[in-house]
């Protein structure tokens, strides 16, 4: 167990490592100089030398690589170009609320996309059945920032259940819940349809295996067969499923809290894009693919212990 | 201990398939009398364990019971409803199936699996563990106690089929169906379970159906033998009779075929030629005739009547000779 735990985590900082070298070179190749950005048109040959010698700009590419790691393995993600405050302080303000953010959003999607593939695989050709496919085709075709205006219009401004925008006030739990329901639905809405259909197709495989007969045949009740018997073994794919779920949940949080101006990382990087602001692109960047990258290792031990199977192999 | 714990009369059943419905059992009368054992035998496809998953009421979803009726208990289990008839299941009747490897859930601990078959018990938890290791004991676990925690990959199959005997046991059913038991387990395996459950029959008050193609076993264990080719009961009787005094042509051939009587010397496997025919189109004559080797006129024509030979046998065949005995 130990020995494939530090296997798949040796695989994730692979993974983190080759990111970030193509971030690196991603931000060195496209046009505009960072020098010439901070300073504008009008600065004057000197101050643009002096600032390109000052960030090191001026530096073999490979010395600024080095330079990159190093500072990266002390914490330190650079400084905002513009306000100058550290980029790591700037990530760390806004990842809360992308991460509560996407627990949310999995969580709709596993609440309603576990049972309706649950279900349908039980009751199979039944109407859920095909509600439950045409509800997969749709939640996975819509894209998530439709969702959410939609969910404002109905629940917010005509309905006035829900606030619009923002996150809520820091230490106003239930305020922040409430603010917390519509940008969820609208992130998680999308993996409904995957779960719903990966469930189902993993209930009817397991459904039909011998040991769910041999069940029957004790005369257990239809709930605990579909529970304990058919699901525990059913849900292992959809572990793996929702880790990679949490990689596309990142991606389409950049829509979200850009609509819901949630204050997330998304929201941050999005703005520092579009003013050229690297340091912090390149931090948040980071951050997201570190999250990423840790949650594969997670999901597959996480798996590996709920089969012991798996358990017994390694 | 003239009872009959099972009591098949006129059973039929097809599967609806998209090439149209298949008459997969035709008109099966059978009984298991109290404390015994009794063998089912035939070719793969005679209908063999159709037999024993309608007895449970497992069939898949296609299946349709168009006569008949399977007497347990004093009632019919064709007409308890599902609620009645899960009560019975694991209790009363229990079953254990062909795969070892397949049968037992993967992700549960035998433990786990042995106390949730007691789920109708009202005993404590530890009072049920202490049941599932008696009934591993009893089929020659060693330090059964332990074993209760180990999930079914950690044994071998020869294991896993004592395993699931054992689960069969646990509720000292009055009627056991062992369905090809030992069909997957090499020839050392099989007889271990044979000589097991042999033991055990002393020790359950239970009789046993007993499904196999495998006649070696059935003769081993069994105090009567079913015939059943293509869906039909084409001979029974007591296992010393069928065996020396076979009177269908099918029976005969089958026990022509019996891999432990073929010669050595010669070297060639006989065979019975032909294949189990199509049950969608069920012809009018005997069932076997298209592949019997002393077929007169009469059979393709005309249904054979059942023929008693006596001493229980009775064969369903125009050659038999009426008032034989």
């Amino acid at each position: 167990m130990l020995f494939y735990a530090i296997q798949r985590i040796g695989l994730s900082i692979l993974i983190l490592v080759t990111s970030m070298v193509m971030l690196f070179s991603a931000l060195k190749f496209i046009p505009g100089d960072p020098a010439t950005i901070m300073l504008g048109s009008r600065a004057s040959a000197e101050m643009r030398a002096r600032i390109t010698q000052e960030l090191g700009l001026d530096d073999p590419v490979i010395v600024q690589l080095g330079h990159f790691f190093g500072r990266l393995l002390t914490g330190d993600l650079g400084t905002d170009m513009w306000s100058q405050r550290p980029v790591a302080q700037m990530v760390m303000d806004s990842l809360p609320y992308t991460l509560v953010l996407i627990v949310v959003g999995l969580g709709w999607s596993a609440m309603i996309g576990i049972p309706l593939g649950c279900y349908s695989a039980i009751r199979r050709n039944s109407f859920i059945d095909k509600f439950t496919g045409l509800v997969s085709v749709g939640t996975i075709s819509i894209p998530s920032f439709v969702v959410a205006i939609y969910l404002i219009l109905i629940f917010a401004i005509w309905l006035r259940w829900l606030p619009v925008v923002g996150a809520g006030e820091p230490g106003d739990f239930a305020g922040q819940a409430r603010h917390l329901v519509m940008p969820g639905f609208a992130l998680g809405l999308g993996w409904v349809g995957y779960l719903a259909r990966i469930v189902r197709a993993s209930m009817l495989e397991v459904m039909g295996e011998n040991h769910i007969r041999t069940a029957r045949a004790y005369g257990l009740p239809e709930l605990q067969i579909v529970r304990a018997y058919a699901l525990r073994i059913a849900i292992l794919p959809t572990i793996t499923l929702l880790a990679v779920a949490i990689g596309g949940l990142l991606s389409s949080a950049v829509f979200v809290e850009a609509i819901f101006a949630r204050p997330g990382i998304g929201k941050l990087i999005v703005d520092a894009a579009s003013m050229r602001n690297f340091p912090v692109v390149q931090g948040g960047v980071l951050t997201t693919v570190a999250l990423f990258a840790l949650t594969m290792p997670i999901a597959d031990l996480l798996v590996a212990w709920l089969d012991p199977r798996v358990r017994a192999t390694l | 201990m003239n009872g009959k714990v099972l009591d098949i009369r006129d059973l039929s059943l097809r599967f609806a398939t998209s090439a149209g419905p298949v008459h997969a059992l035709r008109n099966i009368t059978m009984a298991v009398p109290s404390g015994e054992i009794v063998g089912v035998v035939g070719e793969s496809g005679s209908g063999k364990s159709t037999l024993a998953l309608a007895v449970m009421r497992l069939l898949p979803g296609n299946a349709t019971v168009t006569s008949g009726a399977i007497g347990f208990g004093g009632g019919d289990l064709l007409t308890l409803d599902e609620e009645a008839m899960r009560a019975l299941r694991g209790n009363r009747i229990a079953m254990v199936f062909q795969d070892p490897m397949t049968s037992l859930n993967p992700v549960r601990s035998i433990g786990q699996q042995m106390v949730d078959i007691q789920h109708r018990g009202r005993a404590s938890p530890a009072e049920k563990r202490r049941k599932a290791a008696a009934a591993l004991k009893r089929v020659g676990m060693p330090d059964a106690e332990s074993q209760l925690d180990r999930h079914p990959f950690q044994f071998s199959g020869g294991m896993r089929q004592r395993i699931a005997i054992a689960m069969a046991l646990v509720q000292r059913p009055e009627l056991l169906i062992a369905d090809e038991v030992t069909t997957a387990l090499d020839v050392t395996l099989e007889a271990q379970i044979i000589h097991l459950l042999r033991e055990l029959r002393a020790d359950i008050d239970g009789s046993i159906l007993f499904i196999s193609h495998n006649l070696g076993a059935i003769a081993e264990i069994c105090d009567r033998v079913v015939v059943l080719y293509a869906g039909e009961v084409v001979e029974h009787g007591p296992i010393a009779e069928i065996f020396s005094h076979p009177q269908h042509p099918y029976t005969r051939a089958l026990i022509a075929c019996d891999p432990a009587r073929i010669s050595t010397a010669t070297r060639e496997l006989p065979v019975i030629p032909g294949d189990v025919p199509n049950l969608r189109h069920v012809a009018d004559g005997c069932i076997f005739q298209p592949r019997c080797s002393v077929a007169i006129a009469k059979c393709a024509a005309e249904r054979p009547p059942d023929r008693d030979c006596g001493a229980g046998h009775v064969a369903r065949c125009h050659l038999v000779p009426e008032g034989l005995p």
